[in-house]
C-alpha cells in the first residue's frame, strides 16, 4: 500500500483561494467518496481555515498520488463558476504533493503545531482528530490511514509534552489572561473594573466573558456609553469619579479611555492597597496615551501591565516557542521513520497472516483430534493439553515472524516471503509476482 | 545489619541526589517524562530513607530520635513526605528543585554520624518525649515548607513585577495558590507546635518540677510560638495578604533554623538535640 498526500495551506494559497477550496462538513463525505471512485482504498480529508488536505492511499504510489490530486480540480469547480476559473488556473502552483515517508512527516509536523501560522497552537491537534474520526465515519478509513492518524496525533501530544512550543500566550488578550492566572489562580470570582466604553473596553469585557470573568463595573466618562456597555456584560455602570473609590473593591482593572493625562495616579493606587492589605491588583491599561500612572506598578501587589508590556510577553513567548523548533521537528523527524519502518513491515503482514493461520488452524485440529480420543481427561487437563499445543506453536512462530519483518527492511522479502510460502506450504498466489518487483522501497522515491 | 544501614541510607543520598539533577531539569525544560522520573527517583529515594530510619531503630533498640543525627532524618523524612503531598495536590513539582538539594546534603551528614549505641538516658525514655519530638517536629516541618512557599512566592512576584517572564514564571504556580498554601501549612504547624510545647512542659513538670526552665531552645520555641500567633491573627483577623506574608513565613522559617540548628550547636542546654 502506498501513501499519497496532495494539498494547499496558508504558506502557498492566499485566503481567497483557500477559502474556494475549503471543504465544510456536510460535502466531506462526497469528497471522500469522489477520492475513493478515483481508485483510493482509503482516503481522509483535513479542510481547516489554514489548509485543505487530502490522504490517499492505494496499490501502487501512482494512483494514490492521482486520487489524491484530481480531486482538487473537482473541489474548486462545486463553488461558483466565478471562483472557480479563477481558482483552478491558480491552483497548481498553489498545490503541494507528498508521497509515503514524506506524507507521514508532513501529518505528524501539522499535528505538532509546526506547520501553523502562530506556531504550536493547539487547536490544529483536535483537527488533525476529526479528519480521522470523519473518515471513519464514512468508512474511508482503513488499516493505514489509521496508523497514520493515531501515530499522528501521538506525535502531536508528545511534541507538546516534551517541548515547549505549546507554552506562553501567543495573543495579547490572552497573555492578559494567563497573567491574571497567575495573580489570582482563579478568575471566576474576581471583581473585574472597566474604564472607558469604548471599542477596546468592548473587546477586552467580551474577552473575559469568554473566560468566564464576569464584568461588575463599567465607568466612563460619558454615562450613556458606560450604561450601554454595562448592559451588553451585564455589569454595572458607574461614574468616572467613583473609580478611586472602587478601587479597594476590585481585583482586575482594564482602563481604555481617550483621556489626556493619566486618570489613575500612584497616590490613589497606595491608598487603596493600604485597604486591601496586600491582595493583588492586577491593571491593564489598553489606552494610548496610557490612563495609568507607570509608577504605579512599584507600589507594592500592584501588576501594571501596559499594552507593550503585553506585547513583549507575547514577543518573548513567541521567541521562546521558535526556540523549540528544532527539538520538534527532531521529534517528528524521528517518528516519521519510525513510521516508514511500520509501512514497510505491512508488506510483510498477509505473509504473517497467512502462516499463523495456517499454523493455529493445524494445531486446532490437531488438537481436537488427540483430545476426542483422550476422553477420560478432565477439563482441567484439556486446557493443559490444548494450552500446551498453542504455546509450542506460538514459540516456533516467534522468530519467523521478527525475520519476515526485518526482511522487508533488508530487501530481501521477496526471497523470504518466497521461502516461507514453499516450506509451509503457504497460498499466497499472485502476491510474489504483484508485489516482489515493486517493493516497498521505490514508493518513497 | 549495620552495612544494610550503610547501603540503604547511601542509596538514599544517592536516589536523591539524581531526583535534585532531574527537579533542575524538569524546571527548565518541563518535560512531563523527565517530571515523571524526577517524582520516581524522588519517591525511591524516600522509601530507601524510610527503610533506613527502621533499621536505625532496630539497631539501636529504640525509637529513632535519640540523637541529633536521628532527628535530622526523622525531620528529612517527614519534609520529604510533606513534599509529596505538594507535588501531588498543588503540582508544585517546582518545589522539589529547592526542597531535594536540602534533603540530600541533610541525609548525606546524617547517614556518617554513628548510630548512638547507648540507650537513652531514663528520663527520655517516655511517650511524652515522644509526642513532644514528634509533633514538634511535624511543625518544624509544615513551617519549613510554608517559608518554601513564601519564597516560591516572592520568585514568582519578582518574575510578575519585572515584566520579563522566564522559565520560572510558567513552572510556578499563581501568587493566590502559594499564598493559600502557606497559609494552609501554618494552619497545621501551629497547632502541633503548640501541642507539642506543652506536652513539653508537662514532662518537664513531672521531671524537674517546672513547667518553664531556663533553656534557650525552650525560651526561643515560646517565641516562635508567638510569632505564628502573630502572624495567624494578622492573616486571619485583619486580613493580611501577599508580599508581607510571604516575608513572614521566611522570617519564621529562619527563627526555626536558627533554634533548630544553631542553639543546638551554640548552646549545651538540656537539650542536646
Amino acid at each position: 500500500m502506498y501513501l499519497a498526500l496532495t494539498g494547499l495551506n496558508h504558506k502557498t494559497a492566499p485566503v481567497a483561494l483557500r477559502e474556494a477550496f475549503s471543504v465544510d462538513e456536510e460535502r466531506v463525505g462526497r469528497v471522500l467518496q469522489g477520492v475513493k471512485e478515483r481508485g483510493a482504498h482509503e482516503v481522509a480529508l483535513l479542510s481547516t481555515c489554514n489548509r485543505t488536505e487530502v490522504f490517499a492511499v492505494s496499490e501502487t504510489p501512482e494512483s494514490a498520488a492521482s486520487a489524491a490530486r484530481e480531486i482538487f480540480s473537482t473541489l474548486g469547480a462545486s463553488d461558483g463558476p466565478g471562483i472557480a476559473t479563477d481558482a483552478n488556473t491558480r491552483l497548481e502552483s498553489a498545490l503541494y504533493h507528498r508521497r509515503d515517508t514524506e506524507v507521514a512527516r508532513h501529518l505528524f509536523s501539522v499535528a505538532a503545531g509546526l506547520d501553523s501560522l502562530v506556531v504550536g497552537e493547539s487547536q490544529v491537534l483536535g483537527q488533525v482528530r476529526k479528519a480521522y474520526e470523519q473518515a471513519l465515519n464514512f468508512q474511508s478509513a482503513g488499516p493505514v490511514l489509521s496508523g497514520l492518524f493515531h501515530w499522528g496525533i501521538r506525535v502531536g501530544k508528545r511534541v507538546r509534552s516534551e517541548t515547549g512550543i505549546s507554552e506562553g500566550a501567543a495573543s495579547i488578550s490572552y497573555a492578559a489572561v494567563e497573567l491574571a492566572r497567575k495573580i489570582f489562580e482563579s478568575l471566576q470570582e474576581k471583581r473585574v473594573l472597566i474604564v472607558g466604553a469604548g471599542k477596546m473596553a468592548e473587546l477586552a469585557a467580551k474577552n473575559l466573558a469568554d473566560q468566564g470573568v464576569p464584568v461588575i463595573y463599567v465607568a466612563n466618562r460619558t454615562p450613556a456609553h458606560s450604561a450601554a456597555l454595562a448592559d451588553a456584560v451585564g455589569g454595572t455602570a458607574v461614574s468616572l469619579t467613583e473609580v478611586q473609590r472602587l478601587l479597594p473593591e476590585v481585583d482586575i482593572v482594564i482602563t481604555s479611555t481617550g483621556a489626556r493625562a493619566p486618570i489613575i495616579g500612584a497616590d490613589d493606587v497606595t491608598r487603596a492597597m493600604r485597604r486591601r492589605k496586600g491582595e493583588p491588583l492586577f491593571i491593564i491599561d489598553i489606552a494610548v496615551p496610557r490612563d495609568v500612572d507607570p509608577q504605579v506598578h512599584t507600589v507594592d501587589g500592584v501588576f501594571l501591565y501596559n499594552i507593550d508590556d503585553l506585547r513583549a510577553v507575547v514577543d518573548a513567548n513567541m521567541a521562546e516557542r521558535h526556540a523549540w523548533v528544532a527539538e520538534a521537528e527532531r521529534i517528528v523527524d524521528h517518528e516519521a521513520d519510525r513510521f516508514a519502518l511500520w509501512m514497510k513491515e505491512r508488506v510483510a503482514v498477509p505473509v504473517i497472516k497467512a502462516l499463523r493461520e495456517k499454523v493455529a488452524a493445524t494445531t486446532q485440529a490437531e488438537v481436537d483430534r488427540v483430545l476426542r480420543r483422550l476422553d477420560h481427561l478432565s477439563e482441567r487437563e484439556k486446557d493443559e493439553v490444548r494450552a500446551l499445543a498453542h504455546s509450542i506453536a506460538g514459540k516456533l512462530l516467534h522468530r519467523p515472524t521478527v525475520r519476515l519483518k526485518s526482511s522487508v527492511e533488508e530487501g530481501r522479502h521477496s526471497a523470504v516471503f518466497e521461502s516461507v510460502s514453499d516450506l509451509f506450504g503457504l497460498d499466497l498466489y499472485d502476491y510474489s509476482s504483484k508485489r516482489s518487483r515493486t517493493g516497498p522501497h521505490e514508493g518513497t522515491v | 545489619m549495620a552495612t544494610v544501614l550503610f547501603l540503604l541510607l547511601g542509596g538514599s543520598v544517592l536516589l536523591f541526589g539524581c531526583a535534585t539533577l532531574l527537579h533542575l531539569l524538569y524546571l527548565r525544560h518541563h518535560r512531563n517524562d523527565t517530571g515523571f522520573w524526577a517524582s520516581l527517583f524522588a519517591l525511591l529515594g524516600w522509601a530507601a530513607l524510610t527503610l533506613g530510619g527502621i533499621v536505625r531503630g532496630a539497631l539501636s533498640g529504640q525509637i529513632p530520635l535519640g540523637s541529633f543525627s536521628d532527628g535530622l532524618l526523622f525531620l528529612l523524612w517527614l519534609l520529604a513526605s510533606g513534599y509529596f503531598i505538594l507535588e501531588h495536590r498543588y503540582q508544585l513539582r517546582a518545589a522539589g528543585a529547592f526542597l531535594l538539594p536540602v534533603i540530600t546534603v541533610g541525609v548525606a551528614y546524617a547517614s556518617l554520624r554513628p548510630v548512638p549505641a547507648r540507650a537513652l538516658v531514663p528520663i527520655l525514655q517516655s511517650p511524652w518525649v515522644i509526642w513532644h519530638v514528634g509533633l514538634v517536629f511535624f511543625a518544624y516541618c509544615a513551617f519549613a515548607l510554608a517559608g518554601l512557599t513564601g519564597l516560591l512566592y516572592l520568585l514568582q512576584e519578582k518574575e510578575l513585577k519585572s515584566k520579563r517572564l522566564t522559565f520560572m514564571h510558567f513552572r510556578l504556580p499563581a501568587l493566590a495558590t502559594l499564598e493559600r498554601l502557606s497559609s494552609l501549612l501554618i494552619g497545621w504547624g501551629y497547632p502541633a507546635l503548640t501541642l507539642g510545647i506543652l506536652f513539653g512542659a508537662h514532662w518537664s513538670r513531672t521531671v524537674w518540677g517546672a513547667y518553664v526552665l531556663p533553656d534557650p531552645k525552650m525560651i526561643w520555641a515560646v517565641l516562635t510560638w508567638v510569632f505564628y500567633t502573630g502572624f495567624l491573627v494578622g492573616r486571619w483577623v485583619w486580613g493580611w495578604r501577599g508580599r508581607r506574608n510571604a516575608l513572614l513565613t521566611i522570617v519564621g522559617f529562619g527563627a526555626i533554623i536558627l533554634n533548630y540548628l544553631g542553639i543546638s550547636f551554640l548552646w549545651q542546654g538540656i537539650h542536646r538535640f
